[in-house]
């Protein structure tokens, strides 16, 4: 395996984007890319594509090569990877592979999503696809139904309690506030985020993310051709994936997530670094309750330690791990099947030191945490300069 | 309530599925008695459970057997209250104290 490096990256603004198509998305998002790296369609050797619910959500099947082509891709392998809000991630991680092993120089990533077309009790019904339809969706589970009993199971054995959820959104939407692509800029108090109605108890409005639309991209370059695109290069070093079963009531414990441990785990050996070492992180919180639980499960804090150390500011961008600088999926906005891509965006920018008013002192070593459904898929990166 | 035990590893599932080749499961009855492992009441649902707002949901660890998603019906739960099966329909299992 040969070392890879990101050379480009590009992201629409997150939001709601009623006025463009899917393939609109895609395309900004990749064009930017491209530009960012001076690189011509004709040397992209093919396009991953990271995408959870085109076909349902805007009708579209046979994405990737409809992208392709609206970049101007032409003759070269374009395909779409599925894994529900791991969608991108996942892509990325089959992209890497690609070029490490040698099989292609240039390869595009892209995540998007366009979800806002429908109506959210759609948008709900879409959303919980990604878990079991024979057992728990069939009993009326949704996506945020999943994840409260999450926070419950978590809250009755460490204690966690609202105010520990609910600083996991305040300090987000602080982050996101600073972040000109987020999707709802605007800081919130603790006191807004816990008299907000109630989605599924514990879970209130400001614990859940955003239903929204937008596209990221990155360029994966083999390292020793990275020099010809950029002089900003991050190199990939560490990347894993790993699964686990889609069906929460299927887990032996709900309060941590096996996928999560595995990846990381994997991706810590292969960058030949530990949880200490890594400066910030991007981690998935599709609800406040998966912040805290990657947090633990990454070995950044003790098991049960998650909503007290947000509470105390350990993630906050002056804190000891900084986490979300971009406002994350609750603050930045969760155009499910671009989160993946977005996340290594924001972690090659903040490694670059081009993230402006949010940007960190110390970025050197950037983690991301992307999750699919309750826990089934999870892909880690790992990168730095 | 019907379940499925594994001939080789003991196992209990509700349902059974190829977890090894050359499995074979015999019916077992687990009797409906369980205990609440997590639970949430929604105020937010997919389009056709809209009409059931609120409604409570738990994972019921079933006595002797696996966890299985479940309705609760009557009363609310918390963690670690028995429950037991009232009735199942069209696939889904309601519970209540």
């Amino acid at each position: 395996m040969r070392p890879v490096s990101i050379v480009a990256t590009g992201m629409t603004p997150f939001g709601v984007h009623s006025e463009l198509t899917i393939r609109d998305l895609a395309r900004q998002a990749g064009q930017e890319c491209l530009a960012g790296a001076g690189a011509g369609p004709g040397q992209i050797e093919a396009l991953y594509l990271g995408n959870f619910a085109g076909p349902s959500f805007v009708g579209q099947n046979h994405l990737a090569p409809y992208v392709g082509s609206a970049l101007g891709l032409q003759g070269v392998p374009c395909t779409r990877f599925e894994a529900a809000c791991a969608s991108s991630g996942s892509a990325f991680f089959h992209a890497y592979g690609a070029v490490a092993g040698g099989l292609y120089d240039l390869v595009l990533v892209i995540g998007v999503e366009l979800m806002t077309s429908q109506s959210t009790a759609r948008t709900t019904d879409i959303l919980a696809s990604a878990g079991d339809l024979r057992g728990e969706v069939k009993a009326g589970a949704t996506f945020p139904s999943l994840f409260a009993m999450i926070a419950r199971r978590h809250m009755y054995e460490f204690g966690t309690t609202r105010e520990h959820l609910a600083a996991v959104a305040v300090k987000n939407h602080a982050n996101g506030a600073k972040n000109p692509l987020a999707h709802l800029r605007k800081e919130i108090t603790l006191e807004k985020a816990l008299s907000a109605r109630m989605i599924s108890d514990p879970l209130g409005l400001y614990d859940c993310s955003l239903i929204s639309d937008g596209a990221a991209a990155v360029l994966l370059c083999a390292s020793e051709s990275a020099g010809r695109f950029t002089d900003k290069p991050v190199t990939v070093r560490g990347i894993a994936q790993a699964s686990d079963h889609v069906a929460l009531d299927e887990k032996q414990d709900i309060t941590t997530f096996p996928a999560v441990k595995a990846a990381s785990e994997k991706a810590y050996r292969m960058a030949g670094v530990g949880a200490d070492d890594i400066d910030f992180a991007e981690l998935h919180d599709c609800f406040t309750i998966a912040e805290i639980v990657a947090l633990e499960d990454l070995g950044f804090v003790p098991r049960g330690q998650g909503g007290p150390a947000t509470a105390e500011g350990f993630t906050s961008p002056h804190g000891e791990k900084p986490v979300n600088t971009s406002g994350g999926l609750k603050s930045k906005g969760h155009p499910v099947g671009a989160t993946g891509v977005a996340q290594i965006r924001e972690v090659v920018e903040q490694i670059r030191g081009n993230c402006g008013e949010r940007q960190l002192k110390k970025a050197n070593i950037g983690l991301t945490e992307n999750l699919g459904g309750s826990g089934a898929t999870c892909v880690v990166g790992i990168f730095s300069a | 309530m019907k379940a499925y035990r594994s001939k080789t590893s003991g196992r209990i599932t509700l349902e059974p599925t190829a977890e090894a080749s050359g499995t074979e499961w015999e019916e077992v009855d687990l009797g409906g008695q369980g205990t609440i492992y997590s639970h949430t009441t929604l105020h937010a649902a997919a389009e056709i459970f809209e009409k059931d707002l609120p409604f409570q949901i738990a994972i019921v660890q079933l006595d002797g057997g696996p966890r299985l998603t479940a309705r609760i019906e009557g009363d609310r739960v918390e963690i670690g209250d028995p429950v037991h099966l009232v009735r199942q329909t069209d696939g889904v299992s309601y519970f209540s104290k």
